[in-house]
């Protein structure tokens, strides 16, 4: 499995990679799945979603993606009626936000680790506490900065709509 | 000088090959994966950065597979190696409701009057279990006149929570978990009614 492109949130006033899904669990509890298509090794969820910490709560405040079908997803394909933000009502658990230089590179999930891991505790949608874990110093100064991913192999679409054609 | 010759020799065939191997199995961009990631990083646009994606980073590469290919040899071993012990991975496990789980009888009013989410920027609708709304009525839906509702407790991170059915001598109906959290604790699980049916994830 490759690294995965991470979630993108908004807090503090900066944007940072959201090594977290939440909306995994919006669909594994029963909320509408609209069937993303997975045409990158480095997204197997099919999409990337921008969210915001506002006031402590969690929100959904962009998603991008394509359906089986090739159509283009928003937040509006899965909530029709709040296309501009959505609050994450449905997630209690834990975000990671890696922050600082990549200590170790692994090319699976969001196994790869960095100097610090910050923490947002969630319950139901809104952050009761945050933590931060430090998980060491980079030993060298050209270490990567933040969250990326290193290598992927995508599927084209072509190749499959022929497939399904023919 | 004959073996750095011999040496950089097998460099070149090693880079013939990978580059091959390359050429045959590499795919294109798909135009719908471009936007996503240039949505995601939007320095993918930039003059320079294609340029060392593009130019660069390949040249340094074929010329570290010429210098090092021992190394290069090893790490697609690894790869391989590695990818045969992913297989070999768990799949998530899943989570087998227990009458332990059971928290409290209640009855679809009950459980609607206090599942209804506010949200002071207006961004869930003010119904039971706001965005979940839907699923909770295909649940409600399939409970039957002799069926029981309990609160169902979900062990993650110290917390549980859920509603589920109970159905006489009935195992295997599913529903999803909603977000209910409850106490820590777990509470008198005992019913005269028969087997607890659902089937949730624990993380």
């Amino acid at each position: 499995m490759t690294a995965q492109i991470a979630e993108r949130l908004r807090y503090q006033g900066e944007d940072v990679a959201m090594c977290t899904n939440p909306l995994s669990d919006f669909f594994a509890m029963g909320g509408f799945n609209p069937r993303f298509e997975s045409n990158s090794t480095a997204l197997w969820r099919g999409y990337v979603g921008r969210w915001e910490i506002v006031d402590g709560r969690l929100y959904l405040v962009e998603l991008h993606g394509t359906l089986e079908d090739g159509t283009e997803a928003s937040v509006a394909t899965i909530f029709p009626d709040f296309p501009d933000r959505v609050f994450a009502h449905w997630y209690s658990g834990t975000i990671r936000i890696p922050q600082g230089k990549q200590l170790e590179y692994v090319h699976m999930g969001y196994g790869s680790t960095f100097e610090r891991d910050l923490f947002l505790d969630v319950e139901r949608g809104v952050v009761k506490s945050t933590r931060v874990r430090h998980n060491g110093t980079a030993e060298s100064e050209s270490a990567p900065d933040g969250y990326d991913v290193g290598a992927m192999a995508v599927f084209p679409r072509s190749k499959k709509d022929d497939a399904e054609g023919a | 000088m004959i073996y750095l010759y011999w040496y950089l020799g097998i460099g070149v065939a090693v880079l013939a090959v990978v580059f091959g191997a390359h050429q045959l199995t590499k795919k294109d961009e798909p135009e719908s994966l471009r936007d996503l990631l240039d949505a995601v990083n939007p320095d993918r646009r930039k003059l320079s950065y294609r340029i060392l994606n593009n130019v660069v980073a390949p040249v340094l590469a074929a010329v570290a597979v010429v210098v090092v290919w021992p190394a290069a040899l090893y790490m697609k071993g690894k790869e391989i190696v590695g990818k045969k012990s992913e297989s070999a991975l768990d799949e998530e496990r899943e989570f087998a409701v227990e009458r332990t789980h059971l928290q409290e009888r209640l009855t679809v009013l009950q459980i609607e009057a206090r599942e209804v989410v506010a949200d002071p920027l207006g961004a869930v609708p003010d119904l039971p279990f706001g965005h979940l709304n839907a699923a909770w009525k295909t649940f409600v839906e399939e409970v039957g006149a002799d069926d029981e509702l309990w609160s169902l407790g979900r062990h993650r991170d110290g917390k549980i929570h859920g509603e589920n059915a109970i159905r006489d001598n009935g195992l295997g109906r599913s529903m999803p978990s909603l977000p209910r959290c409850l106490p820590d604790q777990h509470g008198p699980a005992s019913t005269a009614a028969g087997t607890v049916a659902g089937v949730d994830r624990c993380r």
